[in-house]
This record gives structure tokens, C-alpha cells and sequence, in this order.
């Protein structure tokens, strides 16, 4: 691997460089496309994925369970491992907390450097 | 925030989600093919809370029900009772007939020390319907087969084979020592496959965009899943280098995954396909 080779942005650009294949050749574009993108994308047959909720993922693992069954599959796994994050009423309270205390503190940083 | 991963968040959450969000899919299932959809958690005492909980939803939701892996062994009578007693007063319902005439099996939140108890489960009650283990981490639970306390790997060759992922995400992080600026690379990807595609190594873009970086039939191994996302990223080590031998080590799949331990004796390949 040549080392000096490799760009400084390429820890936030993704650049995606050696099209070895049509996946990845596919996927040189897909870099900049946006979630409108996403809707010419076929299930089982996608370049790009995004899914923004859980209905969404439910969505997508009902079409293809549905898809298995009709090919008569009879075992199946649907794995979905780490979900993202979800708010609760407790980090609501600690994230309500935390923005009074920096509101406080701010108060009285600007009340101390104008004086 | 709170995390609903398996094993990064609280379990109560992680458990209350998968029952959560497999009512959601079984309504849809239900409404999409006509089909009676059960659910099936582990035993008689989480089915009893799971009741309670979205007992509004199962009312609410057509051709779908809720039982249990014992649901047809009720001769015990500790197990009885745990299904039937309820310190509210609430009693569930039996839910053996609705498991006798379901069409569709669900398993949600078995662990591994449960997975043979899924297994004469699928002999005994789903037989020839189809059965889906929905957001189990099969692979997590692959990992502790044959350590002391849990069931022997033959469970993977015998009856887990069997299993075909029809819809799998599974996000890995990663990040790459180089010895100029920034020093350390970070990347994302997601292993991906969504019945009847390919299975597709995924990069994770800027934008949160998952884009495919590879394809093939056959599942990838963690390792070359890892290969893959290195390739497109422009980071992957020299073949047969000693550099690449240093990172992966010697070994680079797990036992159910390599070919001459796991391949050679699983009666099935459906799992990897």
C-alpha cells in the first residue's frame, strides 16, 4: 500500500478511488447523493442505503420476509443489530438539566467579563 | 439518549423494542399476505409481561398473536403456574391454540441458553410452516455455542444452518493506524442483504448514505467484510504481505464461519446464502 498516497480528507471524504467493480463504481456517485436518491433504489437490488426510522426498516424487512415466503423459505432471520438511539423520558430530564446549567453558566461568565 | 443495542443499552429496552417493532411487522405481514402471524418469546413469565404491555396492540392488530416456546408443555406444574399467575390478577389467555393455528412463526429475545428449546419448538409446533427469528443476533449468539454452559456447536451445524437471513444490517466501525496525516483513518460500513439481493459490503458516506462497495451471493466473513471496506477506502494491506499478516493474525473468520470447521460439518448452507 503506498501510504503517501492517501489524502488528508480521506477520514471524512470516503473517496472511494479504485472502481474495481460495477458495485463500486456505482457506489463512486453515490457518495453525494441525497435520501431522494435512495427512492430509485429497488429492495434486494439497491446501490444505497439510509433508512431514517424504524418504520422504515420494519418496512423493508416485512417486503423481504414476504419475498422469502413466497419462494418458499421456511427459516428465516431478520437482524437489524443496533438500533439507533432512541430519546427516553429520563436522558429528556438529563438533557433539559444539562442545558440549564449551561445557560446559567453562560449568564455568568458574560455578567463576570463585563464587569 | 438511550441505546437499544443488544449489548450497549439497557436489555429491558432492547427486549421491549424487538416485541415492539415485531407486532409492527406481523400487522404488516398479516395485512400484506393474509396470513396468521405468532409470536413466540422465550417462556411463560416474559410472555405474561409482554401481554400486559401491548396487550392495546394485540387487540388492536388482526391475525396476530403472542405465546411462547413452552406454550405446549404445560404438564408441569411450576411452568403452569408461571404462565397463568399474576400477581395483577390479569391472566393472559392460553396461547396453545393460537400457536397450533398460526401460519407464521415470529421468535423474538431467546437467548443462547434457549435456542434448543426453539429448536424442538420448530420440530414439534412450526414443523414445515415458516418460522423468522427477528432481531435475535444470531451471530452473538452463534459465539457462545460450545462454551461451558451452553449448548454444543452442533446446535449451528444441526439447526441454525438452516437459517436464511432475509433482511440483515449489521454496522461495524472501524479505523486504520497509517504513519501520515491524520495517523488514524475512521470508516464505517455496514454488512447488508435484503431478500432476494446479494449480500453487500456497504461504506458509510457523509451524509449517512450507505452506498455498496461490494457484492456477492455468498455471505462475507467479518474479516473480508473488513477487506472490502479497506479495498474501497483505498487502505487494504498488500496480499500476502507481512504487514497484513500482522493486522488479521492467522486466523481471520470465526468457527462457524470458516470453511473447513463450520462448512464441513453443517447440514445446511442456507444461512450463508
Amino acid at each position: 500500500m503506498q501510504l503517501h498516497s492517501i489524502p488528508k480528507t480521506t477520514y471524512r471524504s470516503a473517496p472511494l478511488r479504485r472502481a474495481k467493480n460495477a458495485s463500486l463504481r456505482r457506489s463512486l456517485n453515490a457518495s453525494a447523493q441525497s435520501k431522494n436518491d435512495q427512492e430509485i433504489n429497488q429492495p434486494g437490488k439497491r446501490s444505497t442505503y439510509r433508512p431514517d426510522s424504524y418504520t422504515e426498516i420494519v418496512d423493508d424487512a416485512t417486503r423481504a420476509i414476504a419475498a422469502a415466503l413466497n419462494a418458499q423459505e421456511t427459516r428465516m432471520e431478520v437482524v437489524r443489530v443496533e438500533l439507533p438511539e432512541l430519546p427516553t423520558l429520563d436522558s429528556l430530564v438529563r438533557s433539559f438539566a444539562h442545558s440549564l446549567v449551561r445557560s446559567f453558566a453562560l449568564r455568568s461568565f458574560s455578567r463576570s467579563s463585563r464587569a | 439518549m438511550s441505546n437499544v443495542s443488544g449489548y450497549a443499552g439497557s436489555s429491558d429496552l432492547f427486549i421491549d423494542s424487538s416485541i415492539q417493532l415485531s407486532i409492527s411487522m406481523a400487522r404488516k405481514l398479516h395485512a400484506a399476505t393474509g396470513k396468521k402471524v405468532h409470536i413466540v418469546l422465550p417462556d411463560g413469565p416474559e410472555y405474561n409481561r409482554a401481554y400486559k404491555l401491548f396487550k392495546a396492540a394485540l387487540e388492536s392488530s388482526d391475525g396476530v398473536s403472542l405465546g411462547h416456546l413452552r406454550e405446549g408443555k404445560k404438564n408441569t406444574f411450576m411452568a403452569s403456574l408461571a404462565v397463568s399467575f399474576s400477581f395483577t390478577g390479569e391472566t393472559p389467555p392460553d396461547s396453545f391454540d393460537a400457536g397450533q393455528n398460526a401460519d407464521v412463526y415470529v421468535a423474538v429475545n431467546a437467548s443462547t441458553v434457549e435456542l434448543p428449546e426453539l429448536e424442538t419448538y420448530s420440530l414439534e409446533v412450526v414443523k414445515d410452516k415458516p418460522l423468522v427469528t427477528w432481531n435475535m443476533e444470531l451471530d452473538n449468539l452463534r459465539a457462545d455455542l460450545g462454551l461451558l454452559g451452553f449448548p454444543p456447536k452442533a446446535l449451528q451445524y444441526r439447526f441454525l444452518s438452516q437459517i436464511k437471513p432475509v433482511f440483515y444490517i449489521r454496522q461495524r466501525d472501524y479505523s486504520k493506524t497509517v504513519s501520515v496525516s491524520p495517523f488514524i483513518i475512521n470508516y464505517s460500513g455496514a454488512l447488508f442483504r435484503e431478500y432476494p439481493g446479494p449480500w453487500q459490503a456497504m461504506l458509510r458516506q457523509d451524509n449517512g448514505t450507505y452506498a455498496c462497495v461490494a457484492e456477492r451471493p455468498e455471505r462475507y466473513a467479518l474479516g473480508a467484510f473488513k477487506l472490502e471496506l479497506a479495498k474501497a477506502m483505498g487502505l487494504d494491506d498488500e496480499e500476502g504481505s507481512t504487514i497484513q499478516f500482522l493486522r488479521t493474525g492467522r486466523r481471520t473468520a470465526t468457527w462457524w464461519e470458516d470453511e473447513e470447521e463450520g462448512g464441513a460439518n453443517e447440514t445446511s448452507r442456507a444461512w450463508r446464502e
